[in-house]
């Protein structure tokens, strides 16, 4: 069990909260990729590109672990799905976890930017953020036709928006 | 005399399943025979004896029920979904589809280990399990040449696209996870939660075990299965809201399967116990990669061997053989209560190293999994017309507890005393007045 995983999980649902987020499982996932990709990229998760945009099966199979001990509850709210909130076991992570984590701010700042965003701009921020860092694209157009190939459904005001917030968290993240 | 092209198979799930000629030639194949030697239930017969059924006829069902979610979800779809998928559905592209979708299902299972599940995490080399060793059987043995000289050819890698879950496929190839349509009919045969894998199993798994548990009604299931558009324009498999009671019992079959029969804890000592027996007789103490190796390696063969060590006092491995061939398995001495693990999320690892520290590492054994909930968690389609998630609109959905399993297990001469401990050791964890570390804020 890596306790340390589960405080860097339960600062993003605390920076979603903070925002008003939703704080769904997809504001979580995107949080903390995005700050493994553009702010803090020593974070213990790997990401791979899934169906919707970049996903970690470690911070899904985190989840599962904290919601078992009550570090997290999950409160079903509407169609869009479950609400993940702090429980009464969120102190464990703390108290058991080995190292002083860090990159918890730069979390935090990503959660604020991400927080109001629906699930498709996440996808599409995030996905635009995964040809930049992980395929080496750059320039906005070469991103958005790349971007376009990998997630045609989106629609291209979608594609084009989560393009120009990829450059505009990367300034915030560097501010 | 002009030859059949039509066969059939009599199943005690699903009455008569139909084949044609290249299923047959694939069914006829030895990586699809050795599925004869293969336990579904590796060792449960132990503990329920009528489940020597074997991953042969399950994958005769998954094949079958399959081909009825296919039929059901594309055979009329209309609307935007139909729109986006517009190229796969023209009358070329479904009937093409339905046969790779028959014969994906029919091959998912053919890369098991002898036993299925029991040792693939232990003894499998680095970075393969079982699903893996399925894509090589399909690209590498008789098989991939069987598809190629079908009329019209079988595209071997299309095969693989639908039988090899993207969940599981992305830690080993990840630049090749397939694209919307292939996603779609690989979740009709492999998703956790109305894959035709999952309805199969429980509803076979249950009828040879002998158990009521894993029944529910898959023609109400199927029938209310639909492919719908999320909000984030990706096509998804989805159920009418109408059908929901059929989910439920599903999830709920899906629940008491594992509490009662896959995560047994003697089944599960069984489990351990194969373990050890099969490290210490492979060569290098693992199966190998090679699918030529693997192909030689059954139930059948492993189950001789075992009988012969049990028999002959002087066999190195008869020590190890008798504890399955002569039921002297280790018993169980804690198992993990939820409430134990809000308390203290350790107990399982906490009662395990105590115990090891007063009796040895040979003595003492411990198994995990989980917690999983994740099939819990689907769209439905309302009255209304629009997406729901499954937990909003069940609140029997929403209860169900996740599957967790914690055990520690200990040698039979030990069980008296170490279960004493573990009784008296972790008395306030289980009566639940331990401080409870979570509620506090910092280290102390």
């Amino acid at each position: 069990m890596n306790y340390d995983r589960h405080l860097y999980i339960l600062r993003a649902i605390e920076g979603l909260r903070e925002a008003k987020s939703w704080t769904g499982k997809t504001h979580v996932q995107k949080t903390l990729f995005l700050t493994q990709a553009i702010g803090f990229n020593e974070l213990p998760f790997k990401f791979v590109l899934y169906r919707h945009g970049p996903y970690s099966f470690e911070v899904d199979q985190e989840l599962e672990e904290m919601v078992s001990y009550g570090a997290i509850d999950v409160v079903p709210q509407g169609q869009y799905g479950p609400t993940l909130l702090p429980g009464e076991g969120r102190g464990f992570p703390e108290a058991l976890g080995k190292a002083e984590p860090k990159g918890l701010d730069s979390i935090s700042k990503v959660a604020s930017f991400v927080g109001s965003r629906n699930v498709v701009a996440l996808e599409s921020l995030a996905t635009a953020t995964w040809v930049v860092r992980e395929e080496n694209v750059h320039g906005e157009e070469a991103v958005l036709k790349r971007l376009k190939e990998l997630k045609p459904h989106l629609e291209d005001e979608i594609a084009k928006k989560g393009v120009q917030d990829s450059d505009e968290l990367q300034r915030v993240l560097s501010a | 005399m002009k030859g059949k092209i039509r066969h059939e198979v009599r199943d005690p799930i699903h009455g008569f399943i139909h084949f044609d000629n290249l299923e047959r030639d694939v069914i006829n194949s030895r990586p699809f025979q050795r599925l004869r030697s293969i336990h579904q239930l590796a060792l449960t017969y132990c503990v329920y004896p009528g489940a020597t059924h074997r991953r042969f006829e399950h994958s005769f069902g998954v094949m079958e029920v399959a081909s009825r979610l296919y039929d059901r979800l594309f055979r009329d779809l209309r609307g935007k979904a139909a729109e986006m998928l517009q190229e796969n559905l023209d009358s070329g592209g479904i009937d093409y589809w339905r046969k790779v979708l028959r014969l994906s299902a029919l091959l998912h299972d053919v890369g098991h280990l002898p036993f299925s599940h029991a040792a693939e995490a232990d003894l499998m080399p680095d970075g393969w399990d079982h699903e893996r060793m399925t894509a090589e059987f399909i690209r590498k043995s008789e098989i991939a040449q069987i598809l190629e000289g079908a009329t019209p050819p079988i595209r071997v890698e299309d095969v693989v696209d639908l039988a090899w879950q993207p969940s599981k496929r992305q830690k080993h190839e990840p630049e090749q996870l397939p694209d919307v349509w292939r996603t779609l009919l690989n979740d009709v045969i492999t998703s956790d939660t109305f894959g035709a894998d999952r309805i199969d199993y429980l509803l076979r798994d249950s009828h040879h075990a002998g158990v009521a548990y894993g029944r529910f009604d898959p023609d109400r299931l199927i029938g209310g299965m639909l492919v719908a558009v999320d909000e984030s324009e990706n096509p998804v498999l989805a159920l009418q809201i109408g059908a929901i009671h059929a989910a439920e019992a599903l999830l709920l079959a899906r629940y008491f399967m594992y509490t009662q029969v896959y995560m047994h804890d003697v089944r599960r000592v069984y489990d351990a116990h194969l373990k050890d027996f099969l490290a210490a007789w492979l060569p290098g103490n693992r199966f190998t990669e090679s699918w030529e190796d693997m192909l030689m390696m059954d139930d059948n063969r492993v189950l001789t061997t075992m009988w012969q060590a049990a028999g002959n006092t002087g066999d190195p491995l008869h020590q190890l053989a008798a504890r399955i061939e002569r039921r002297s398995h280790f018993k169980t001495v804690y198992e993990l209560n939820p409430s134990h693990k809000r308390v203290r999320p350790t107990i399982v690892d906490d009662v395990f190293e105590r115990l090891k520290t007063d009796f040895g590492e040979d003595k003492i054994r411990r198994d995990k999994y989980g917690p999983k909930t994740e099939a819990n968690r689907f769209r439905v389609w309302t009255e209304e017309g629009e997406l729901d998630h499954s937990l909003s609109v069940s609140d029997v959905i929403s209860q169900l507890p996740g599957i967790e399993v914690g055990l520690v297990f200990a040698a039979p001469e030990v069980s008296e005393a170490a279960a004493n401990l573990v009784r008296s050791e972790f008395k306030p964890v289980f009566d639940g007045t331990a401080r409870r570390d979570g509620e506090g804020k910092g280290k102390s």
